[in-house]
C-alpha cells in the first residue's frame, strides 16, 4: 500500500519535470504527450526487468494463513471503498471551478495549448496565469484525453475522481496501521469510522465536500491525499524520527505536493513546519526542524515562484 | 467565500451546525488526556505544542490577514484541513470503543456516537443524491443540443455566446470552442450587488445578463449595442422568457432549439 500511495507521488514529481518547463515556454500539448510516453514507457520497461528480477531471486516462502476475522475486515474494507467510489461517481456538482478545471483540460486538448487560452471563457490568456500553470495536474489528465479520445468530464470525474478515492482511503489504512499497531480488526473500524463522518460532515468547503462532490478536482486532491499523506508520514517520523526512509518520503511528497496541487503551496510546508518545530522542542534536537525544512524546500522554490507572479514581476507575456 | 473577518467565524462556518466539531473536540481531549497522563508523555507534550504553534503561528486573527494578502482571501478555508477532523474523531471513536470493558460499555459508546451523528442531520446520502444523472458525462441532452446548434452555425471559429448561468457552467466543457461573453466575475459581481448600480466596468456584461439570465426586455440600443462591443454571435435564451418577437426587433434570429433554450444568431455588419 506505501508503494501505490508513493507512487503516485513519484509520478507527479516526475510529470513536473517534464511538464512545467513546456508550459514556461509555451510549448504544445502533443511534445509534452510524446516526451511522456517516452518517460512512462521506459519506466514501465525498467519496471518489469526489476519485478521479474525480483520474482526469479524469490525463495518460496512459507505461506501465512489469513484468519478468516482478517478476511471479513479485508471485505469490510473493500465494501465501504466500493461504496464511495460509486457514490462519488454518480454526484453531479457543477460549479464555477469545474466549469474552469474540465474546461481547461477540454481548451488543452482542443487547441493543443497548454494555458494559453482561459479555460473558463475561453478567451485568450494575455499573461500565463502562474496561479494555476505552476502545478502539472491538469495537463495529466490533458495528456491522457490527447492519447486516449476520452473526453475531459469522463475522465475527470470518473478516473480521476476514483483514484482519488482510492488513494484517500489507502492512505487512511496506512494511518490506522500506524495508530493501532497494524490491528486489522481496528483498521477497518477506522475506515468505516472516517467514512461514516465524511458523509455526514455536511458543511462548505470542507474536506469531506471535495471528496464526495468535487473528487476530480486538484483541490480535493489537497485535502484528500496531499495533507492525510502528510499527517501519516509525520505520524511514522514521530514514533521514529532517526528513520531516513520517512524523511525520503516526506520530501518525496513535498516535492509531488505543488504538481498535485496549487492549494498545497502554503497548507503543506505549514503543516510540516509546525509539526517538526513542535517536535524539535519536544526532543530538544534542533536536526528535526532542519530535516523538517529541507522537505519544504520544493515548496518554498514554488512559493517565490508564485509571489514574483502576484506581485507582476515574473510575467510571461502570451 | 466565507466572506468574514476572523479566524472563529470561518472555524463556524467551516464546522457548520453538525455535532462533528463537538464530538472532535471531545476525541482531541479524550486523547490528549490519555497520553499527557499515561506513558506516553512525549506524545503529548508533543500534541499540546503543535496545538500552541498551529494556532500562534496559522489560525489566528493577524495571520488570517497577512495570509489573505499573500493568497486570495477566500480562499482561507483551505487552511483548515490541516486539522485532521475526520482523522483524529474516527481515531477517538475506535479506541475508545475497543478500550470498553465488556458489551454494556461498548454499547453505550456506540449509542453515544449515534446520538452524535444524529444531530448532524441528513448527511450526502439523500434520495436525490443516489439517483443516476441523464447522461453518462453528466452534461444534459439539452447543453449538447445548444452546443451542435452553435457548432453548425458559427461565422469563426471560436464564436462569443452568452447563456444563463446554468448553461454556462457546462457548454465550454462538451465545446470548447466557445467563448463566454460574460465572465464569472461579472456574473458574482452581479449576484452579490444586483443590476443597477452604476457600474461601469460590467456595464455591456450587465446588459446582457439582464435578458440571458432573468429573461428583462432591455432597451434594444442598449442590447445592440452590448451585443457589439462584446462581440457576441449568439444568445441563449430560456424558452418560458418568450422573447421571440423583441429579439428579431433587435436583430437576432432564432437557428435552432432544443427542449428548454432557443438559440439566437447576431449577425453583426458593423465594420469595426
Amino acid at each position: 500500500m506505501e508503494n501505490l500511495v508513493l507512487g503516485f507521488f513519484i509520478y507527479f514529481a516526475l510529470f513536473q519535470l517534464f511538464a512545467l518547463p513546456l508550459i514556461l515556454l509555451k510549448q504544445h500539448l502533443t511534445l509534452l504527450m510524446v516526451l511522456w510516453l517516452a518517460v512512462v514507457a521506459i519506466v514501465l520497461i525498467l519496471g518489469f526487468i526489476v519485478l521479474y528480477k525480483e520474482m526469479k531471486g524469490e525463495r518460496r516462502k512459507k505461506k501465512n494463513l489469513i484468519k478468516s476475522r482478517q478476511i471479513m475486515c479485508y471485505l469490510a474494507m473493500a465494501v465501504l471503498v466500493l461504496f464511495f467510489c460509486y457514490f462519488t461517481a454518480i454526484q453531479n456538482y457543477w460549479g464555477w471551478d469545474t466549469a474552469f478545471y474540465i474546461g481547461t483540460i477540454s481548451t488543452t486538448v482542443d487547441t493543443d495549448t497548454m494555458y494559453l487560452i482561459n479555460g473558463e471563457s475561453g478567451a485568450a490568456e494575455k499573461v500565463l496565469p502562474l496561479r494555476y500553470a505552476l502545478s502539472g495536474f491538469y495537463m495529466n489528465s490533458a495528456v491522457f484525453c490527447k492519447i486516449t479520445g476520452i473526453t475531459a468530464v469522463y475522465f475527470q470525474k470518473y478516473v480521476m475522481g476514483t483514484l482519488c478515492v482510492l488513494l484517500y482511503f489507502s492512505i487512511l489504512y496506512l494511518v490506522g496501521q500506524a495508530l493501532f499497531e497494524k490491528s486489522i480488526t481496528k483498521t477497518a473500524g477506522f475506515l468505516w469510522a472516517a467514512g461514516i463522518l465524511n458523509l455526514f460532515f455536511v458543511s462548505e468547503y470542507t474536506t469531506s465536500q471535495f471528496l464526495i462532490l468535487r473528487a476530480y478536482e486538484a483541490k480535493a486532491y489537497c485535502a484528500n491525499v496531499i495533507i492525510p499523506a502528510i499527517f501519516w508520514l509525520l505520524l511514522l517520523l514521530h514514533k521514529d524520527l532517526q528513520n531516513k526512509g520517512n524523511w525520503k518520503a516526506l520530501f518525496l511528497v513535498m516535492l509531488a505536493s505543488v504538481p498535485v496541487s496549487m492549494s498545497a503551496i502554503f497548507i503543506a510546508p505549514a503543516m510540516v513546519g509546525i509539526a517538526v518545530l513542535g517536535e524539535s522542542i519536544v526532543n530538544k534536537n534542533l536536526k528535526i526542524f532542519i530535516n523538517g525544512m529541507v522537505c519544504i524546500l520544493p515548496n518554498a522554490v514554488y512559493l517565490v515562484m508564485y509571489l514574483l507572479y502576484t506581485l507582476d514581476v515574473w510575467v510571461i507575456k502570451v | 467565500m466565507y466572506e468574514v473577518n476572523s479566524i472563529l467565524e470561518t472555524l463556524k462556518i467551516y464546522i457548520g451546525q453538525s455535532g462533528i466539531g463537538l464530538l472532535f473536540l471531545v476525541c482531541l481531549l479524550l486523547i490528549l488526556g490519555y497520553h499527557v497522563q499515561g506513558k506516553d508523555t512525549r506524545s503529548g507534550k508533543t500534541l499540546i505544542w503543535v496545538i500552541f504553534l498551529s494556532v500562534v503561528v496559522l489560525f489566528n486573527d493577524v495571520s488570517m490577514k497577512v495570509l489573505g494578502k499573500l493568497t486570495d482571501s477566500a480562499t482561507l478555508y483551505r487552511f483548515f484541513w490541516a486539522v485532521p477532523v475526520i482523522l483524529v474523531t474516527a481515531y477517538g471513536v475506535v479506541n475508545f470503543f475497543s478500550k470498553a470493558k465488556g458489551v454494556a460499555a461498548k454499547l453505550v459508546v456506540a449509542g453515544i456516537c449515534v446520538l452524535m451523528l444524529a444531530t448532524m442531520g441528513e448527511g450526502y446520502v439523500t434520495a436525490d443524491s443516489v439517483r443516476y444523472p441523464g447522461t453518462m458525462e453528466k452534461i444534459p441532452q439539452d447543453i449538447k443540443t445548444i452546443c451542435e446548434i452553435i457548432d453548425e452555425y458559427k461565422t469563426v471559429e471560436n464564436p462569443v455566446c452568452a447563456f444563463d448561468q446554468a448553461a454556462q457552467l457546462m457548454v465550454r466543457t462538451e465545446n470548447p470552442s466557445i467563448v463566454w461573453a460574460v465572465s464569472r466575475k461579472a456574473y458574482l459581481y452581479f449576484q452579490q450587488y444586483g443590476y443597477d448600480n452604476g457600474s461601469r466596468k460590467y456595464r455591456y456584461s450587465e446588459n446582457l445578463l439582464k435578458v440571458v439570465d432573468n429573461g428583462i426586455q432591455i432597451k434594444k440600443k442598449k442590447l445592440r449595442k452590448s451585443l457589439r462591443k462584446k462581440k457576441v454571435e449568439f444568445l441563449v435564451i430560456k424558452k418560458e422568457y418568450d422573447m421571440d418577437a423583441y429579439l428579431k426587433k433587435v436583430g437576432l434570429n432564432p437557428v435552432g432549439e432544443s427542449d428548454s433554450y432557443i438559440v439566437y444568431q447576431y449577425i453583426n455588419e458593423d465594420k469595426e
